[in-house]
């Protein structure tokens, strides 16, 4: 995660990746955040893959596999101040102070055990769905820059896959970050033009985008064909929130 | 005029009441009155102290202090309002940001005046969003305002928000004559999408919410949840029968 993001060396995929999962979990508990506190309509985990594989929560959080949203909220790495800017309606720009919660930095090095990890996120969602069987079923974001160290993570992700309640099967979904200067891709149907073996490798390990996914990103302006998967190549960073975002959407909220 | 208006309102399931988004508002003793508002309002999900935002926004309207016809022009001093009870105390992080993303809220208000007693007046329905009126004259259903189709519910409606610069409230009225013992109905989007799919198939759905009382609403919309009917969303209903009286 050393490398640049889509070639270019000012971004490093490691602060990408950090600013990508505090914006999605930021995202996460503003769509739970009520009058009255907090509603639980989620529970998340973040696992790290490097050095090692586990856990990726720090602080109050350390150790858990999944956390509820309320727990997430209350339990940031920090609150750093930043700018927010906007119109002041005038023709000028107003400034104000804005609460930003961290909950991960960003961490290169290591390798990258891809079927390790897959199958840690197995038995955690194994042992989820034993104890709800009934929910919609787990939705899980593999952000990555593609090149497993531990052997072709095909199979442990099948088994992810597998996975289902009786609502339907848990999604797997791809966010390939790559040193290629390649055009980016966003749910494709197919694997043809996709720039090397790594991306092509991770197409196949997508889900399928659910109907109502797709109806969704319909919305936002994306284009999918029946058989697009949730898989995005270099996506551009609003692009991949938003995914994330429509991703954890859940239908019962307006 | 004399007016009889009954309200119902029930959570969506898995929630508390308290929990409930929806608003409404009538006079307590609407009859003999020659001029008479209510409203129902329906507060978004994904913002904060939306309850707060409907709740105000229907006072307002039924008070009079929204104009029947363009409740946009009178939102400065209920935005105030809100804010002002959004903001009161210390808050997390996040309920900082979703207050100050804001909050939003279908609106629909109807407004009825009379003549003279016993003479007749003009109704005036004003709505932002999708929050729907029916007048029902002798069992036949008359309008259907501002939706008239089911599938018109998939679009994501524009709302009213509470943010002071926000100039896009752009009502849908519709007004006319009533006559003696015309029926208005009143309901948020989940109910009203019901109520338009079954005249759709040349069913008369408002039979069924005509009579309704008390606790007979919420084992109703039990009922229509179970069998799949109705989308699982809070619901109100408020119900005005209208006569020229003397």
């Amino acid at each position: 995660m050393h490398d640049g993001w889509g070639g270019d060396p000012t971004k490093r995929k490691a602060d990408m990746v950090a600013t990508i999962i505090n914006n999605l979990l930021s995202n996460l508990v503003l769509k739970c955040a009520k009058d009255e506190g907090i509603r639980n309509y989620f529970e998340v985990g973040v696992l790290g893959y490097g050095t090692r594989a586990g856990s990726a929560f720090g602080g109050a959080l350390a150790g858990k596999s999944l956390v509820l949203v309320s727990d997430l909220a209350d339990n940031p790495l920090r609150l750093e101040e930043r700018l927010r800017k906007q119109d002041d309606g005038a023709g000028g720009i107003l400034e104000t102070k804005v609460k930003f919660p961290v909950w991960f930095d960003p961490v290169a090095g290591g390798g990258t055990p891809m079927c390790h990890v897959l199958s840690l996120a197995q038995t955690i969602l194994a042992d989820w769905i034993r104890k709800h069987p009934d929910s919609f079923p787990p939705i899980a974001f593999n952000i990555t820059d593609g090149e497993s160290t531990d052997g072709d993570p095909a199979q442990a992700a099948a088994a992810v896959r597998h996975l289902a309640t009786s609502d339907g099967s848990v999604l797997l979904f791809n966010l390939h970050l790559s040193a290629h200067k390649a055009a980016p891709v966003s749910f494709p149907h197919h694997s043809e033009g996709l720039p090397d073996e790594f991306a092509v490798r991770l197409f196949g390990m997508s889900s399928e985008l659910p109907d109502g996914m797709r109806a969704k990103l319909r919305e936002e302006g994306y284009s999918t064909e029946s058989g697009s998967r949730g898989f995005v190549f270099n996506a551009d960073p609003v692009v991949t929130i938003n995914f994330l975002d429509i991703g954890t959407r859940p239908a019962n909220l307006r | 005029m004399v007016t009889r208006v009954s309200g119902f309102m029930a959570q969506k399931m898995g929630s508390t009441s308290d929990e409930c988004e929806d608003a409404w508002e009538a006079p307590e003793h609407p009859t003999g009155t020659r001029d008479f508002r209510c409203a129902i309002a329906d507060g978004a999900s994904e913002s904060s102290f939306a309850k707060i935002w409907a709740r105000l926004l229907v006072q307002a309207y039924a008070g009079g202090n929204l104009c029947a016809g363009s409740p946009g022009a009178g939102l400065t001093p209920v935005r105030a309002q809100w804010a002002s009870q959004v903001g009161g105390s210390r808050l997390p992080w996040y309920a900082e940001e979703k207050a100050h993303r804001g909050a939003y809220a279908a609106l629909l208000g109807l407004h009825l005046t009379d003549v003279a007693e016993g003479i007749g007046g003009t109704w005036t329905g004003c709505a932002v969003g999708d929050c729907c009126l029916f007048l029902v004259r002798r069992n036949e259903l008359h309008t259907c305002f501002p939706m008239d189709s089911s599938a018109e519910f998939s679009r994501r409606p524009t709302l009213i928000s509470t943010h002071i610069d926000d100039t896009s409230v752009v009502p849908t009225v519709r007004s006319g004559i009533w006559h003696d013992d015309d029926m208005f109905l009143l309901m948020t989007d989940a109910l009203a999408k019901w109520f338009l799919s079954c005249t759709e198939r040349g069913d008369k759905p408002w039979r069924m919410l005509q009579d309704v009382e008390g606790d007979l609403f919420a084992m109703f919309i039990s009922a229509l949840r179970d069998d799949g009917t109705l989308q699982n969303d809070d619901v109100t209903l408020v119900r005005v029968v209208v006569a020229a009286g003397l």
